[in-house]
């Protein structure tokens, strides 16, 4: 614990360094995700609903995702650099250090600028949560509880891409497919896309288990409780695949670089 | 000309080196393509209308790779961060000239392969349509302008870069300008009546809202490149403004 304060202080310190550049980025980092909740608001002022999902409870999908993903860029930046620091052997120096690598990685580049994008989704959110009329504590609960697990599962999907790179020394553009796109995809009523994609976000890269299925289940589009509980079991399963992957890529790893 | 062309050569061969790495990108690029076609065909249904605004989606995001995926800050801000942007001083073709040509042949490298490869993936897949035969020039000429626009403002965010020793923040700005105006999924014509004319003529819109828009053939070329050109020209003036001024308080890092 001690050491996880002493490298968040340490993350704040560096980048608050230069405070202009730090309040900027930390509300630019905010709008870029809010240009993508603006554009389906002007999209779905034009038309009733998507796939049977009003405006409203599309913005509770995606504040879901989005938040997740602040809280994981806030904390797993070193994953989102693992192909660099294994192509400069910068990678070999985390070997030596007195915590796990994993461990490391999520905690030696903590990057509060990030939270903008955690700011504007619970934003997005709360206007979402008010005007499509779910508004209540066990909402509120369970939609704590959905961000906490969107969070997780997106950290558990960056490790496994992470440990690929064991292999690949590469995975860059393997985020985009595997990552952007898909949590993209999961801001949306997964009703909208072909069966193939929505299996895809349901049981491989399963960030729909996070948004669609349980808010389904709470806006009384499904009565199946398996929706409530996919984001629990998604979470769950992804744990031993992530644990087992990561130590056979560092046991496979040599260092590279110079 | 020869000093041009070595320069976009090089910046091309250079990102051709990743290769097999882009075309994962490129398909992870044709699945937001592909969101994007699901958003429209499931709020407009089994229409004309709907397969349109499934080409013009495909169409705008295959543009997206030459207009805004370019290097971020036009490379400026790498040179900043390893002192690289000295040379660019030395050299007898000017900065703004040399960030064009680098650019340009990442570009054409983009141009052949994500932009093609992803029309074709729509064509293929998606059952995205071609052009009126009228339509082709025009439109191959309207992606001329909407680089040169989509340059000059990563150009800026360059410029910045090189001013403020930092490039996220304008980065972030142009970003969330660009993604929202550019109409590359909600057209202008979706936009409130009161702002969708500013929005349908500002640089951004130039830069993906109009060729798209001719490609699919709802709009007049000799309305739509015009505009487009007139950016282009106010934009790059703007850009050698900008050079000359910066170029007084730059300072070099990295060596």
């Amino acid at each position: 614990m001690e050491i996880f304060k002493t490298l968040v202080k340490a993350s704040l310190k560096s980048q608050a360094g230069y405070k202009f550049n730090f309040i900027l980025d930390i509300f630019s980092s905010g709008i870029i995700f809010f240009s993508d909740f603006l554009i389906i608001a002007v999209i779905l002022t034009n038309f009733k609903s998507l796939g049977g999902w009003t405006l409203h409870e599309v913005a509770i999908l995606i504040s879901i995702i989005d938040s997740g993903w602040a809280i994981y860029r806030t904390f797993g930046e070193g994953l989102e650099r693992m192909q660099e620091l294994l192509q400069t052997g910068r990678f070999d120096t985390l070997l030596i250090r007195p915590i796990s690598t994993l461990k490391h990685l999520m905690i030696h580049a903590v990057q509060f600028r990030r939270l903008g994008i955690l700011v504007q989704a619970i934003i997005v959110g709360s206007w979402g949560i008010i005007n499509s009329g779910v508004f209540s504590l066990p909402f509120i609960i369970l939609y704590i509880f959905l961000v906490i697990l969107a969070g997780i599962l997106i950290l558990e999907i960056n490790i496994v891409l992470a440990a690929v790179a064991f292999w690949t020394l590469k995975n860059d553009d393997l985020l985009v497919l595997t990552v952007y796109a898909t949590k993209t995809a999961a801001s949306y009523p997964l009703n909208i896309f072909n069966p193939f994609l929505k299996n895809i976000l349901t049981f491989v890269i399963p960030l729909g288990t996070i948004t669609y299925f349980p808010i389904s289940f709470v806006l009384g589009k499904t009565d199946n409780i398996t929706a409530l509980l996919a984001p629990f079991l998604s979470v769950v399963l992804m744990i031993p695949v992530c644990s087992i992957l990561w130590k056979t890529g560092l046991k496979k790893y040599t260092g590279t670089g110079s | 000309m020869e000093k041009a062309l070595s320069l976009i050569k090089i910046s091309y061969l250079r990102s051709r080196v990743y290769l097999a790495g882009h075309v994962i990108n490129m398909f992870g690029s044709f699945i937001f393509g592909y969101i994007g076609v699901c958003v429209w065909r499931a709020l407009l249904g089994d229409t004309p209308k709907a397969d349109r605004m499934a080409t013009y989606v495909i169409v705008s995001q295959a543009l997206l790779w030459v207009t805004m995926f370019l290097p971020k800050s036009a490379y400026l801000f790498q040179k900043v961060r390893d002192g690289t942007l000295a040379f660019m001083f030395v050299r007898p073709m000017g900065m703004f000239l040399q960030s064009f040509y680098e650019v340009s042949g990442s570009a054409v490298y983009n141009f052949i392969y994500r932009s093609i490869p992803i029309f074709l993936l729509g064509l293929l897949f998606l059952g995205t349509g071609i052009p009126a035969p009228g339509m082709i020039l025009p439109f191959f000429i309207s992606i001329i302008p909407a680089y040169v626009i989509s340059f000059c403002l990563n150009y800026f965010v360059g410029i910045w870069s090189v001013k403020f020793l930092n490039f996220t923040a304008a980065q972030n700005i142009y970003y969330f300008l660009a993604n929202l105006l550019s109409g590359s999924l909600a057209p202008a014509d979706y936009f409130p009546d009161s702002i969708k004319s500013i929005i349908a003529f500002s640089p951004f819109a130039s830069t993906c809202y109009i060729p798209s828009k001719i490609f699919i053939g709802e709009m007049n070329p000799f309305v739509g490149i015009p505009v487009q050109s007139c950016w282009a020209v106010i934009l790059v003036l703007l850009s050698l403004i900008l050079t000359r001024s910066v170029k007084k308080s730059v300072q070099i890092q990295g060596g």
